[in-house]
């Protein structure tokens, strides 16, 4: 239950801290990744405020009652009057809630506790009509009206035991009939008496209060400082012409309000930064008026940093640092964070600083030697924050999956950084300094690092048998062997990489594997996914898209067996279709699917050039172009692991090159099958292997004399170019080419 | 039922009443009031002791200006609201003495003049004053209520706003044939007279109290005299006049006046002593608060008091400047004041 709490939580605060599109697509750019984080408070609890709890837990002393605070806050803060007064007089009514409420019980023999209850409501309910301060009953029988004998009964209390509680009753009573004088002397005689609890504090609130009202601004302030009462204190300083922030800067400069104020317009300015639809942080600057706003915010945050009046001004120094990033001065930016980390602060903050200066340097710093090593000792600090910060609750949440790294959606801040950082602007320089096989190790590490930690994944699948919907908990090398979809391995920043990265890269990486190479290729490593036979497959099969099956056989061979069943594509039914078929049919034997056809494939192309036979050659070459052609199209989990759909492509390191390199298999097989038939001699040859393609009106039209013409003028009531239509098909949907060619091989046969 | 009936008449009489005349004054009405003694009623507890009960009975008291609230500006720290609000509402001990008629009073702050200027403000004012003042009236069985009595320190630049809100609560009573009057301070008899029924003339707070030398900040015939000075002959308004029996203190620190202090009992040793230069004045001695003030020791207190001698000789002084019909009335009631005088010198103020 705790965890489902916990991950509603934890859904709520991605929904707030993201960017969604409507109907998808769900994906994020790493550079979009929020950085600015200037503190975390701590949140209050949802059920009450901390100040209605510590009330309740104080009744639970005071009453020596094994109560729970929830029985104690149902009694204490929405039990009518006429039931508190049952409690006190035992009536028949009030017998019934003692029976279900412990606290009820409690008071049902506690008399002083009851009476002070009574006496509390009644004032809460007077004040309450008296929050409209016109009001005035006309009759005795609408209201009684006895703040002034509440207020002297409050007085009257002459026990220990709740006087803090019967002070406080006083002193709202005499607040709410404006009798501040006596309000104060009051407060002045009893509040050395006062325990320090919850109720000295809530009167104190009304003593600030009541300062204000008699013109002790400063007494007031004082009290409202204290308190941390930023509304109050604003309220008695406040002028109608010195805005909030300055207001509170003179009276209160370390308040949290202050730096919240600063933070949440920081925040407001950094989610248009790196607005999804908008993508400003590509202009490298929020537009016009915010660019505005963002340099007025700077200029305050320069003044509070350098006037010593805060005890943080790293803080100041930080936010300033973030406001220039935002408007186009990263270069100031980073020589303010170098203030921002020589000055006083919090710990927590000089980190903030650190992951900005890392991701500033990362920008910023041309590549070098010396610049790498810095960077990689950066990341190994940040990969310290993601260890040490790595709770419960967040393991928790991770570990039930709402955390999607794949789409870069936000939700664990250290990790976060290391991703944005890594993602957006090492790989991309490893990339441009031709250095790709380490960028798939930073990338790796980024994908990766934290699932290695956490460890597991909870998936959720519906039983075979019982069809009941099942919540289990794998590791991940369960998860990566296991018949359920992968949703980590084929659809991150690493394995789009590796898919579209020319193969001899992902080659070297796999060979450089397990072997002593640098310190920081151990490091990444260690925290990367480096299970060889899941490169080895990848290279595998893009060595089939690129129809170079020979390579293919090398690689796919070193495979365990039955390692095919580990692909999504091979679970979701996408390696069962016979790729030499000319249409959908399913192969009995499908074990070894890749495998098998790049060493028929392999076989074929030697057989093809030994062939002397000119009329099988032909009947090779179109058996050899049916298998290429199919591995992209009918059976492309041959050699893709998703289709190209523009909607979900990421492309993020380069187009996703479904369309492309299917364009150029396509081209090659049919310019094999065009070379096929155009090259057979024998007619009859020739419009058989027509007639299995499926193009029935060229058989008849241009090989009317062959018995495959017979065949199909006997059965066929309409002639079509099955084909060549399925090939027209693909020009309209794609736009992509021309494929008359079985036309005008026969064309040109005639 | 009733409050709600009696509110939607009160509406109906805000919505359809705006263009009366200012000047319809109910004269029967107000004549009908003239030669009754009368007294003010100022403190925030309407309770009638025995000195209080004796002195209505001596001399035949017809009706008590009671102070009901005050109106002030106020902003709330907690709600960051502002607006006009009652403060200082009386609580009601006593009940209405017997064939006494009781005149609700409400005391109007500049602040919360200034604050209504709006004519929308004013008309939303009014209707809260009166309803509030009806409210009061009722659940305290203070009796038919035949005049209401609004009191404030307006002068030229908030004469406007005073007068509108006279006649938004003039014509908010009419139909429940309340009058309304006005009081009028000296330096009010040089402008135009407020749009109610009746005025009462203050015959008191004549003095600079602000200024040390001041001999009685409360009533000073040559100060009196200055204001009558160049009055006209015949004022807009049927007057009564209002004679002060009350004292108070005059808060300085350092020489500097701090405030006024409506206490008169400055007795109590372990607070204040009594000054060595000045037998009416006392030196706080222990920090307090009082009436929304923080006294410090070595601050003076100066207990101010009126003398009857010279009220008398006011009283010669305006009833020669406005002859004709009127009643006095004498502020305020309370045994500590009346202590002071003896029957015959109150007798006295009520001849005149």
């Amino acid at each position: 239950m705790k965890s489902r709490v916990f991950i509603a939580t934890s859904i709520l605060l991605l929904t707030l801290s993201v960017k969604v599109f409507a109907c998808g697509p769900w994906y994020y750019d790493p550079q979009t990744y929020l950085m600015y984080r200037p503190y975390s408070y701590p949140s209050e609890e949802w059920e009450y405020n901390t100040g209605a709890k510590e009330n309740c837990l104080l009744w639970q002393k005071q009453c020596k009652t094994s109560a729970s605070t929830e029985d104690i806050c149902q009694i204490v803060y929405k039990t009518s009057l006429e039931d508190l007064k049952g409690l006190l007089n035992h009536s028949f009514k009030a017998r019934k809630l003692s029976r279900s409420n412990a606290f009820a019980r409690t008071l049902w023999n506690d008399r002083e506790a009851a009476e002070l209850l009574v006496l509390a409501k009644e004032c809460e309910i007077v004040r309450s009509d008296l929050n409209s301060p016109w009001y005035y009953p006309a009759s005795k029988e609408e209201r009684p009206y006895g703040l002034d004998q509440i207020a002297a009964k409050a007085g009257d209390y002459k026990g220990t035991r709740f006087l803090n509680r019967y002070a406080l009753q006083k002193i709202r009573a005499l607040f709410s009939l404006r009798e501040y004088d006596e309000c104060l002397n009051y407060w002045n005689e009893v509040s050395a008496s006062m325990a320090d609890d919850v109720n000295k504090r809530m009167a104190e609130r009304y003593v600030a209060g009541a300062y204000f009202r008699i013109g002790e601004t400063e007494t007031a302030k004082d009290y409202y400082l204290k308190l941390e009462d930023i509304d109050g204190l604003y309220f008695c300083f406040r002028d109608g012409q010195t805005p909030w922030e300055e207001v509170l800067y003179q009276y209160a400069p370390d308040c949290k309000e202050l730096r919240e104020w600063m933070s949440s317009r920081i925040k407001y300015e950094e989610h248009l930064f790196y607005d999804t639809y908008d993508d400003y942080w590509k202009e490298g600057t929020v537009p016009g008026e915010d660019a505005d706003k963002c340099k007025e915010l700077a200029r305050f945050c320069a003044r509070v940093a350098s006037e010593g009046k805060v005890k943080d001004p790293d803080f100041w120094y930080y936010s300033q640092a973030y406001l220039m990033l935002m408007t186009g001065r990263p270069t100031e930016a980073s020589s303010l964070l170098t203030k921002a980390s020589r000055s006083e602060g919090s710990r927590e903050m000089k980190d903030n600083i650190r992951v900005f200066k890392l991701y500033l340097d990362s920008v910023l710093k041309p590549w070098s030697q010396s610049y790498e090593n810095e960077m990689v000792e950066g990341l190994k600090w940040l990969d310290g924050m993601i260890v040490d910060h790595l709770d419960e609750a967040k393991r928790e949440t991770i570990e039930g999956g709402v955390y999607k790294m794949g789409i870069n959606l936000s939700y664990y801040y250290w990790n976060d950084m290391m991703r944005k950082i890594v993602l957006s602007s090492i790989v991309p320089k490893l990339l441009k300094n031709h250095r790709e096989t380490s960028a798939i190790r930073f990338a790796n590490m980024a994908d990766n690092r934290l699932l290695n930690l956490v460890g597991k994944s909870r998936v959720w699948y519906q039983d075979k048998d019982s069809r009941e919907w099942v919540e289990e908990d794998l590791s991940l090398g369960q998860l990566r062997t296991g018949n359920l979809f992968n949703e980590h391995d084929y659809s991150n920043a690493l394995f789009e990489l590796i898919d579209t990265l020319d193969v001899i890269h992902l080659e070297r990486y796999v060979a450089s594997l397990g072997k002593a190479g640098s310190k920081t290729d151990a490091f990444l490593d260690e925290r990367g996914y480096t299970d060889k036979a899941f490169f080895q497959e990848v290279i595998g099969t893009k060595h089939i898209r690129e129809m170079r099956y020979k390579d293919a056989v090398k690689w796919l061979s070193m495979l365990p067996k039955g390692f095919q069943t580990r692909l999504n594509t091979y679970k979701h039914g996408y390696m069962d279709l016979d790729p030499f078929a000319q249409s959908k049919q399913n192969l009995k034997d499908k074990s070894e699917y890749k495998l098998t056809f790049a060493r028929k494939m392999a076989d074929l192309e030697s057989a093809i050039t030994k062939e002397k036979n000119a009329s099988e050659r032909a009947r090779k070459t179109v058996q050899y172009a049916t298998g290429m052609r199919n591995s992209v199209s009918m059976c492309w989990g041959m050699s893709f692991y998703r289709k190209s759909v523009a909607d979900t492509d990421t492309e993020y390191f380069g187009p996703t090159y479904f369309s492309r390199k299917q364009d150029a298999v396509f081209s090659k097989s049919e310019k094999l099958f065009q070379q096929a038939i155009r090259n057979c001699p024998d007619r009859e040859t020739a419009a058989s292997i027509l007639y299995e393609l499926g193009n029935m009106k060229t058989v008849t039209e241009c090989y009317p004399e062959t018995k495959s013409a017979v065949i199909v003028k006997g059965e066929c009531d309409k002639l079509v170019d099955y084909h060549l239509e399925r090939r027209t098909h693909y020009v309209e949907s794609y736009g992509n080419g021309p494929y008359e060619f079985e036309r005008k091989a026969a064309t040109t046969m005639r | 039922m009733k409050s709600i009936s009696r509110l939607i008449s009160l509406l109906s009489v805000l919505l359809l009443g705006c263009g009366c005349s200012e000047n319809t004054h109910s004269v029967i009405d107000s004549q009908q009031r003239d030669h009754e003694n009368a007294v003010y009623f100022w403190k925030t507890r309407f309770e009638l002791g025995g000195s209080e009960t004796s002195f209505l009975k001596e001399h035949s008291i017809k009706r008590i200006y009671l102070k009901y609230f005050d109106v002030d500006y106020e902003s709330n720290p907690v709600t960051q609201e502002e607006g006009v609000v009652p403060v200082g509402t009386t609580s009601f001990v006593s009940g209405r003495p017997k064939d006494i008629e009781i005149v609700p009073t409400v005391f109007i702050t500049i602040k919360a003049l200034v604050y209504i200027r709006d004519k929308k403000l004013v008309t939303d004012s009014a209707w809260k004053i009166v309803q509030r003042i009806l409210n009061m009236s009722s659940y305290n069985e203070m009796g038919n209520i035949r005049e209401v009595q609004l009191d404030c320190d307006w002068t030229e630049s908030t004469q406007e706003t005073y007068f509108a809100l006279c006649r938004a609560t003039k014509d908010l009573l009419k139909n429940d044939n309340i009058i309304i009057s006005s009081t009028i301070r000296l330096h009010q008899l040089r402008l135009p007279a407020p749009p109610v029924e009746r005025g009462v003339l203050m015959l008191y707070n004549t003095g600079a109290m602000r200024n040390p030398a001041t001999n009685n900040s409360i009533l000073d015939i040559n100060d009196v005299k200055v204001y009558l000075k160049g009055t006209p002959v015949k004022y807009e308004l049927p007057l009564d006049f209002a004679y002060p029996i009350y004292s108070w203190g005059l808060w300085y620190r350092d020489h500097e006046f701090m405030g006024i202090l409506h206490q008169n009992d400055y007795l109590d040793a372990s607070r204040y002593t009594v000054s060595e230069e000045n037998g009416s004045s006392f030196i706080v001695q222990k920090e307090h608060i009082l009436e929304g003030h923080r006294l410090i020791p070595g601050d003076m207190i100066r207990l101010e008091t009126s003398d009857s001698n010279t009220i008398k000789e006011t009283a010669s002084l305006v009833t020669a400047a406005f002859p004709g019909k009127h009643s006095n009335i004498i502020y305020h009631l309370d045994s500590k004041n009346l202590k002071q005088y003896s029957q015959d010198e109150i007798k006295g103020i009520y001849s005149y």
